[in-house]
């Protein structure tokens, strides 16, 4: 009877979501990981973050193949600079968009709280800008080598994803910070010029994001809809 | 034993359950969720999680209400003011004495 009970407990935790096995926590951490699973439950944000890496690459291409002060180049710059910030905000209401008009009878309805102002300005936000920043002003002031360039650029990538997966524990986030990671290196090592190099990191990135996206949301979309 | 630990006897049962205390957490997270995204998140049943609700309500920490989008029925949850006072009473308990 103590092996059935036991056997019991531990298959349905095991099949429950894994924070019935953490020790006591933080509500609010709690509610983080919950929702980070269910955002990423039907691999939509996945497939906007895979296309946008798509779309970088596209750009990075056009400015290394594309003859300085074409008016295609420009454009390039101009999408990288102007385009790229204004299309990651517009992926965020997509998928918002999406999910509210096609996918709400599987994925539920749910209105966040409005985002004080502050939480723009503070916080992870305000360490990645730092980062970016830092960088970018390193690469300027010291001589380093396009090969360190590409293998730092794949590294913090996968840091920030392998991060967020744990965070979250959601292991194909983990999955896809190892692949960015190995293409830095391996970029590293084949010592193509910086902008191709960049253009093919994200190429890869942008794929395999995609793909993952893809297979994830093809599998969500067999489950039966449950009617409550 | 500190005091912080004894506290532990203090906190409420009702949000103690770890299912329970995984819908209080996530609606004290957002403005409203309807059944159909607690479902998806906890990972509950959808019987199980219809329990956990009641109770919830009963003790008046959750207000239910049953609407439409659409076509689309929907049941929504919102944490009450005193169900957001007993998180924030809970949480301080559980920091305290971990």
């Amino acid at each position: 009877m103590l092996t059935s009970l036991l056997h019991r407990l531990v298959y349905e935790d095991a099949m429950a979501d894994s924070s019935f096995l953490s020790p006591p926590e933080d509500p609010a951490v709690l509610a983080g990981r919950l929702m980070g699973r269910a955002h990423n439950r039907d691999g939509l944000p996945e497939i906007t973050i895979g296309l946008l890496f798509l779309v970088t690459a596209g750009l990075a291409y056009a400015q290394v193949v594309l003859p300085p002060g074409s008016s295609g180049f420009t454009a390039a710059v101009l999408g990288f600079a102007l385009g790229l910030p204004v299309l990651f905000f517009a992926a965020l209401y997509a998928v918002r968009w999406v999910r509210r008009r096609f996918l709400i009878e599987r994925v539920g309805y749910v209105e966040p709280n409005p985002t004080p102002r502050r939480r723009y300005i503070s916080g992870a936000p305000l360490l990645m800008l730092a980062l970016v920043a830092a960088i970018i002003a390193a690469a300027f002031l010291f001589p380093f080598s396009d090969r360190w360039i590409l293998a730092a650029t794949g590294l913090l990538g996968a840091a920030l994803q392998i991060y967020i997966g744990s965070l979250i524990r959601l292991r194909r986030l983990m999955f896809q910070g190892a692949v960015m990671a190995a293409t830095g290196l391996v970029l590293a090592y084949l010592q193509p010029p910086l902008g191709l190099g960049m253009a093919e990191l994200f190429a890869v990135q942008g794929t395999v994001v995609v793909v993952c996206g893809i297979v994830v949301l093809a599998h969500f979309l067999r489950q039966p809809v449950e009617r409550g | 034993m500190s005091s912080k630990v004894q506290r532990l006897g203090e906190v409420d049962r009702i949000i103690h359950e770890p299912a329970r205390l995984m819908v209080v957490a996530l609606l004290a997270a957002v403005k409203e969720a309807d059944f159909q995204y607690l479902h998806q998140s906890t990972g509950l049943t959808k019987g199980n999680l219809s329990v956990h609700l009641s109770k919830l309500e009963e003790a008046g920490y959750i207000a239910i209400e049953k609407t439409f989008r659409g076509k689309y029925p929907l049941t929504i949850c919102r944490l009450t003011d005193r169900g957001r006072e007993v998180l924030d009473n809970y949480r301080k308990i559980i920091k305290g004495a971990l």
